[in-house]
């Protein structure tokens, strides 16, 4: 094992590769900074160019993209409230509140901090535990995926803001949303007021940049009022020195630790690692912390979950795809054609057969980690250079980037129509005081709950019960319980003690 | 050469300035690039297609294709697009015939075959009837004696209702004999998934293409009965055929380009012609050696017919299965 990534690291260590995987991750944060422009598309886009060079030209490079692009979107998520993807979208409710409080460095140096580590996590499980990690992913079914959604959408607790009860109310509208478009099974157009755009339902790019690019935009213009002040004069943001971040990290080892697990573990099962994982990340470091108060005004272990669980998942959602041929999102799908288009069947006898070729590969996914911390560094000076725009300029240039963005996804001016309506429903729910957040978390996950509870009713002839027969299911569901529990137990006691005080002694 | 290309664009301007359908316009046709709606987001398998006619075709047509993304409904979005586009040629789509066929019939949409102009079909791979290597099934003649014997419904491991391997099993089903509600249809929401349950070891029969299945059955797990498709194939030469078996059943994916009804003989005949001399180009067949493609699937002048008995078929069948 080790001889063949010694061999591998020889291979892979030449000037080609290493520069494709530069070029990828540096393509990967301009794409994923910029809202509505993913990791994802910038793949899709890119990827038929490396049919045609070398297995380790090519892939290298479009895994570079994958892991500079998950982190970028941290950078817009950061800045300017927008986050470049549906993946970073739980790394802004701390990191743009740090913003707000002059800690943009700080936030976005623990940002990449936290991507280096997980990133580093999901890579090490991907070379040395794919074939383990695949035997469990391949046992989620849809009653297990069931369960694990489930489970995921008790973050909705942690993420409501002040109240709950109005983060129920935003999670609800986001189920309402989801169910628009066409019925999973059976395929029924449902909720699409008869308009045929929305049979395909509506497009989560788009209500990502409306709810939070759009709707920041919109509050951004309330203050305005003529002054053209950049939001910071200066570029006098502080980083910290090397000695300095890695204290940082010691300090949160545990949230970073805890969150990257989370997103390896997430990111092998197929399909729902990038766009759960960072939500569960935030809610168990919630969950974990002294002081969860804290969270969502600015704490830092709230950048660092959700950053350390995303780009975790990179390299954890390549172990079902290469396993056993089964890519579970449009990522893996693209890195699979990618596979395919070099001849490289992705299935059992993938890592057998070419086991040069792969662990050239596996080389490449952990040089791609030193790429992003590298590149990461050398721009984050000029990433935080965006705070210096003049502020109408900076906000113009956001709405720009987001129609751009969205509309590039299916060349659809519906989309945008979607994206504006979005930016003025998620206005109205800010004025209102109501978390965005659990919104988009119901929206991504309803989808995946409503399937694969159909599915699971229809394979076990319409048995609940089934949910509970199955081991890993019935673990899920009773964790879900308790995590429900504790919930309810902490925050009873919590109001009782902030009572208390108020009460004539 | 230069000369010649200034010359097209200032007439495809002309062309502009006086309207569509000028006659120096259609002379050159095509003059300007071709934009091709794919029907799925980029880096699946009918992007790949795309991506490989595109990459040759400005060679053989003077112009480019310009690849863009209309996806959504399943692949309905995009066929719908081109139902309603300018016939003039520059506007075309592809997609595969679960898009193209299957996805409207099960939505209840207001398509058919008249509704496009079938151009040529780019690539077909055929489904394979397989199995568990445990199952008792060593035969599609197995399987259609264990269905008729059987007291309860036999479990079949689909995409989802009314996808494409429901269709080849639908059709199976029929030629056998047999009734769809002997076997239960169990939906996943995908290959990847359908493929998952079948490894897992919690279903044992589907439909699916050769790529998938070739590493699992070297490995032992799974074993081809039957392939759909009018010959054998060259991953598996001992796997009969269902034809061979005594059952016409066809299908499998095919990847197709489709242009918006109503166009013009003389441009359908022009693409049709690049086609021809595309199929043959050494880079496309190189690309298709590589992703495992047969060229003889490939097909231009015998597109239509097949188009249009999969339309004739697929709607009776799903829309008994859809129970409607």
């Amino acid at each position: 094992m080790l001889e063949d990534l010694l061999a591998a690291a020889i291979v892979v260590f030449n000037w080609k590769t290493i520069a494709a995987i530069s070029a990828g991750t540096v393509v990967g944060l301009m794409i994923g900074a910029i809202p509505g422009l993913s990791a994802t598309m910038g793949m899709a886009l890119l990827s038929p160019f490396t049919f045609f060079v070398g297995p380790l030209i090519g892939i290298p490079f479009l895994i570079g993209l994958f892991k500079g692009g998950t982190f970028g979107g941290s950078v817009s998520a950061i800045l300017i409230g927008t986050p470049g993807t549906a993946a970073n979208a739980a790394t802004l409710l701390d990191g743009y509140e740090m913003r707000k409080q002059g800690r943009a460095g700080e936030a976005m140096m623990g940002a990449l901090n936290a991507s280096l580590v997980g990133d580093a996590f999901g890579t090490v499980a991907l070379i040395f535990g794919a074939p383990a990690l695949a035997l469990i992913a391949i046992q989620f079914g849809p009653h297990e995926f069931f369960a694990l959604v489930l489970f995921s959408l008790t973050m909705i607790c942690y993420v409501s803001g002040k109240s709950l009860a109005k983060g129920v109310l935003a999670a609800s509208l986001g189920v309402f949303f989801a169910l628009v478009g066409t019925d999973p099974i059976g395929g029924t157009p449902r909720l699409t007021l008869g308009m045929r755009e929305l049979q395909g339902g509506l497009n989560v790019i788009a209500l990502v940049t409306g709810l939070f690019g759009i709707t920041e935009v919109l509050i951004q213009m309330e203050s305005f009022g003529g002054r053209r002040k950049p939001v910071v004069d200066s570029v006098a943001v502080h980083l910290a020195g090397a000695g300095m971040q890695l204290k940082a990290v010691v300090a949160h080892l545990r949230t970073i630790v805890r969150s990257s697990l989370v997103g390896t573990f997430i990111g092998a099962l197929p399909g729902i690692g990038s766009e759960t994982s960072p939500w569960v990340a935030y809610g168990l470091a919630k969950r974990a912390s002294k002081d969860p108060d804290k969270f969502g005004k600015g704490a830092f272990e709230g950048v660092l979950a959700p950053e350390a669980a995303n780009n975790a998942v990179c390299a954890a959602a390549m172990i079902p795809m290469l396993v056993f041929g089964i890519p579970g999102d449009i990522v893996t799908a693209i890195l699979m054609s990618a596979l395919i288009a070099q001849g490289l069947q992705p299935g059992p006898f993938l890592i057998a057969e070419h086991r040069d070729v792969i662990f050239g590969l596996f080389m490449s996914v952990l040089f791609a980690t030193v790429a992003l911390y590298i590149f990461g560094r050398l721009t984050m000076r000029w990433w935080i250079r965006i705070l210096t725009i003049p502020r109408p300029l900076l906000y113009s240039i956001v709405v720009a980037f987001c129609v751009v963005g969205t509309y590039s996804v299916k060349s659809s001016s519906f989309d945008l129509g979607v994206m504006f309506a979005f930016g003025i429903v998620g206005y109205i729910l800010r004025k209102l005081d109501i978390a965005i957040a659990p919104m988009l978390l119901s929206f991504v996950l309803a989808k995946i709950l409503e399937e694969s509870l159909r599915r699971g009713l229809v394979q076990s002839d319409g048995n609940i019960f089934a949910f509970f027969e199955r081991p890993i299911t019935a673990v899920i569901l009773i964790l879900t319980g308790l995590v429900l529990i504790t919930f309810a137990v902490l925050e009873w006691r919590r109001r009782r003690k902030s009572q208390s005080p108020s009460e004539p002694a | 050469m230069k000369k010649f290309s200034i010359f097209a664009g200032v007439a495809a301007s002309l062309g502009l300035l006086v309207g569509a359908g000028s006659a120096v316009a259609d002379d050159m046709y095509p003059d300007r690039p071709i934009s091709v709606a794919a029907c799925y987001p980029a880096g699946g398998g009918v992007d790949r297609n795309l991506r490989m006619v595109e990459r040759v075709a400005a060679k053989y047509l003077g112009q480019s294709m310009l690849p863009q993304y209309r996806t959504g409904g399943s692949g309905t979005v995009a066929m719908q697009y081109i139902k309603e586009a300018d016939p003039d040629g520059y506007e075309l789509a592809i997609c595969d015939n679960g898009g193209a066929i299957i996805a409207p019939i099960a939505q209840g949409l207001d398509l058919d075959a008249d509704d496009f102009t079938p151009i040529a079909q780019v690539s077909f791979v055929p489904w394979i009837m397989t199995t568990r290597a445990t199952s008792p099934y060593n035969s599609l003649e197995d399987f259609i004696e264990a269905a008729k014997a059987a007291d309860g419904p036999i479990a079949i491991e689909i995409s989802d209702i009314a996808t494409s391997d429901h269709y080849g099993w639908l059709l199976l089903v029929k030629l056998a004999g047999l009734s769809p509600e002997m076997f239960k249809w169990n939906p996943h929401g995908g290959g990847g998934p359908k493929m998952r349950a079948i490894i897992a070891g919690e279903g044992e029969l589907l439909f699916d293409d050769a790529g998938e299945i070739e590493g699992y059955v070297k490995d032992g797990t799974l074993r081809p009965l039957a392939v759909a498709s009018s010959a054998r194939i060259p991953q598996f030469p001992d796997v009969p055929t269902m034809q061979e078996l005594g059952y016409d059943v066809i299908s499998g994916s095919s990847v197709a380009i489709y242009g918006p009804p109503g166009m013009p003989e003389d441009k359908i005949a022009r693409l049709q012609e690049a086609m021809r001399q595309i199929k043959a180009d050494p880079a496309l067949l190189k690309a298709f050696e590589l992703t495992l493609q047969d060229p003889n699937t490939f097909i231009i002048d015998e597109f239509e017919a097949a188009w249009r008995s999969d339309w004739a078929n697929a709607g009776e069948l799903l829309r008994a299965a859809l129970g409607g």
